[in-house]
């Protein structure tokens, strides 16, 4: 198959090893936390899309997952994931066919966030919800990624980072109603020593925050 | 990728449905292959058991 000439291929092995780094588990395992809280609540039937590696999905019992990386489908695969090689913006799906829509870093990395939001809200049964985790801009970790960008990384160059007010507007800009938020990592870069418990609601300087929102 | 995928794909420039071609299985799952559009003429490939719907212009 032919590759997409993206970082996240190229990189796919050295991205994927990262979870597996002392502070990457304790990070990952802190954001998975954060998400898992508002699982019950989910209609199925699930679809992430920039499922990468599939990690998260892996973890949370997400069965469909989409990607423009071939690479990392790959491995998301090797996990058991369904893979398709596509891009929401381009990729058709069947309407009112999930119940719901993850968003895991990856709404930072999309091009035209409400448009795909708008998008991804089509595809969602009438009682369907998205589930959006980002790291908000104004937080320490969201700090350190803006410079990481600016000083060219690899990965982040190609993300915008936003606010969590900016989250909540893009959201409601594209039809959708802010039903919950869940925040975790309190620790700031270079001092995570543990793994966090998340807390209800957003609280400012988090470095990861996951808000879920009806279609309705 | 499962039968079941082919279901909830469609072509990502005309929206039509695409045709398993040439598919290729191991005990699980179809391996390789391609997803046809007969309106746009058009295969996406299926590598690895990942079906590729990346637009054309994507790919080249």
């Amino acid at each position: 198959m032919q590759s997409v000439n993206t970082p996240f291929n190229t990189l796919a092995a050295d991205y994927d090893s990262w979870f597996d780094q002392p502070d990457g588990k304790m990070i990952f395992t802190s954001e998975f936390k954060a998400i898992q809280q508002v699982l019950p609540y989910l209609p199925p039937p699930w679809l992430e899309i920039g499922v990468g590696s599939g990690r998260f999905a892996q973890a949370l019992g997400i069965t469909t997952g989409l990607d423009p990386a071939d690479k990392l489908l790959e491995i998301a695969r090797s996990r058991g994931i369904l893979t398709i090689n596509g891009r929401i913006e381009d990729c058709r799906l069947p309407l009112e066919g999930f119940g719901t829509v993850f968003l895991i870093m990856t709404l930072s990395f999309l091009e035209k966030p409400v448009a795909a939001l708008r998008k991804i809200r089509r595809i969602l049964k009438s009682s369907g919800m998205v589930v959006v985790g980002d790291v908000p801009a104004e937080s320490a970790w969201g700090k350190l990624y803006i410079d990481k960008k600016h000083k060219g990384h690899p990965f982040y160059t190609m993300a915008n980072f936003y606010t969590y007010a900016e989250l909540h507007v893009m959201l409601e800009q594209a039809g959708f109603r802010i039903q919950t938020a869940v925040s975790t990592l309190r620790q700031n870069p270079g001092q995570v020593s543990t793994v966090e418990s998340p807390v209800n609601g957003y609280k400012k300087g988090a470095g990861f925050v996951v808000i879920t929102a009806s279609r309705a | 990728m499962k039968d079941s995928l082919i279901e909830i794909l469609v072509c990502p420039v005309c929206h039509e449905p695409l045709e398993l071609k040439d598919a290729r299985r191991d005990e699980k799952e179809i391996i390789s292959g391609f997803l046809r559009c007969e309106k746009c003429n058009h295969d996406y490939q299926i590598a690895d058991g990942i079906p590729n719907l990346l637009p054309p212009d994507m790919n080249n």
